[in-house]
């Protein structure tokens, strides 16, 4: 069972090109965008293609994967992602299995729930707004045990 | 009551709107992230193995910004009233980049339009940059010429340009021609989505907007045999019953709007500043005797409260010659 999973995670891992960082976690990002194509039976089928290139309204896809390498289990695992100034988040775009989705508005010091986030705005306390995030972090409910793996995923627009 | 200021203001407008008040500002447009822009992401991952706690950092990848190669061109002169024979009827357009990159454009005036009445003649040089900022064409902009001072605006940046033509002789009254500016981005125009590559901003690719990369707008000068003038003069009523211009006396002007001749002034709006230390007496205004509301709406008169003062408009409409006399009234307190 564990050998089928690490070659699953292997092929993944070559699919997506990009070179992982090795550590006791294997953190790998990638960044691709939808792109719908027609098949040879003439359906229209949504794509995941690797993008470097980007206009303003563009909306681009993040994914994380992540494969405890290690002989132990990985506890408390946490995955942060940047939310950069150019982009704004997709609302409830964030997508991962097992685990529990917050945000900052601060530069990743405090994260919470979008809807409980609060920012100043002209001295005035407001809910934040998809603008105002920084930063979304996923923490995994469960640990992660050795050979595991699985993935963190959000959309993005350009500005 | 008497006189004791007369001020005597009179303007003699050929044009089919007569604006006391400079041109307005033109709005700028939100062209989004920078051609050339690199946003790059890591991600993190924290953890604990066996009790310690473990930070790494993921890869990086990185999204480039390319450019949009994108451009607006707005007429901003009403139609233009002109008289056979007339030399320096200017038209007014602004062109603003509503790309992401910085960009080069090229201009070319057209004047052959086949469905028109006459061709205007485009004056040698025709084509001025408003370099002054005054918003009307004066001694200090300067001329256009293709190929040597091509403008080059940034993301957002608006130009207003200036064409200037002289009308044919022997026209007659009612005739039409119209002046079209051109304005091509000097990457290159095309079917939007066409890509330039590695000619965008900070060597990213070019793509071309929604405009094509280039913007057209027209013109328009009507013959009409049409004058109007207009005589502006003051009553000073201060606190004593007397007519002296000291602080807190009541000053009316009068505005009279004359149209002489065949043709019609199209849409004609009287817009009068309000003069620098005095203050406007709410719902003072009057077009032919009647009270008009300072708010804009239904009737046709509005105080605008723009700096530095304020101003007073009237919109008459379209005036002919027997409309008669437009008589404007309104006052103001001196602070």
């Amino acid at each position: 069972m564990m050998k089928q999973t690490l070659v699953l995670a292997a092929l993944l891992l070559v699919g997506q090109g990009a070179q992982a960082q090795t550590g006791n976690i294997e953190l790998k990002t990638v960044v691709e965008k939808e792109t719908t194509v027609t098949n040879e039976a003439g359906q229209e089928v949504t794509q995941l293609v690797p993008v470097d290139k980007v206009i303003p309204g563009d909306v681009v896809i993040y994914t994380v994967t992540y494969t405890n390498i290690a002989d132990e289990p990985a506890e408390k695992v946490v995955i942060t992602n940047p939310i950069k100034s150019d982009l704004r988040y997709v609302r409830d775009s964030a997508f991962a299995p097992g685990a529990d989705v917050e945000f900052s508005v601060d530069g990743g010091e405090q994260f919470a729930a979008l809807e409980q986030l609060t920012v100043e705005r002209d001295g005035t306390t407001v809910p934040a707004s998809l603008d105002d995030l920084t930063h979304i972090r996923w923490t995994l409910r469960d640990q992660l045990d050795p050979g595991a793996q699985g993935f963190a995923r959000f959309r993005a627009r350009l500005n | 009551m008497q006189p004791n200021i007369k001020l005597s203001l009179k303007a003699i407008a050929r044009g089919a709107i007569i604006v006391l008040t400079c041109f307005g500002a033109a709005t700028g447009y939100a062209a989004g992230t920078a051609a050339g822009t690199d946003i790059v992401n890591v991600a993190q991952v924290d953890y604990e193995l066996g009790g310690t706690p473990v930070s790494q950092a993921s890869n990086a990848v990185t999204i480039t910004v390319d450019e949009i190669v994108d451009v607006t061109n707005v007429l901003q002169s009403p139609q233009q009233t002109v008289a056979p024979g007339e030399t320096g009827a200017v038209l007014a357009f602004t062109v603003s980049n509503t790309g992401n990159g910085s960009e080069t454009f090229i201009l070319s005036v057209i004047n052959n339009d086949a469905a028109d009445d006459f061709d205007p003649t485009l004056q040698t040089p025709g084509v001025f940059f408003d370099s002054d900022g005054s918003g009307d064409l004066s001694a200090a902009d300067t001329p256009y010429a293709s190929g040597t001072n091509d403008p080059v605006l940034a993301p957002d940046a608006v130009l207003l340009v200036f064409v200037v033509n002289d009308i044919p002789a022997g026209l007659v009254n009612g005739q039409l021609g119209r002046s079209t500016l051109r304005v091509e981005s000097a990457t290159g125009t095309g079917t939007p989505g066409t890509v330039f590559p590695g000619l965008g901003d900070g060597g990213a690719d070019a793509l071309v907007g929604s405009s094509g990369g280039a913007a057209e707008a027209t013109g328009e000068y009507l013959v009409s045999d049409v004058d109007v003038a207009i005589n502006k003069a003051a009553v000073v009523t201060d606190a004593f019953g007397g007519s002296a211009p000291t602080p807190g006396a009541l000053v009316t002007y009068t505005l009279t709007v004359t149209v002489t001749g065949t043709g019609t002034a199209i849409a004609a709006v009287i817009n009068d500043p309000i003069p620098a230390s005095t203050t406007y007496v709410p719902d003072s205004l009057t077009l032919n005797g009647a009270s008009l509301s300072d708010v804009d709406d239904a009737d046709a008169g509005s105080f605008i409260s723009t700096p530095p003062n304020g101003a007073v408009s009237v919109s008459l409409g379209d005036l002919t010659q027997a409309d008669g006399l437009q008589t404007i009234t309104f006052s103001v307190r001196i602070d």
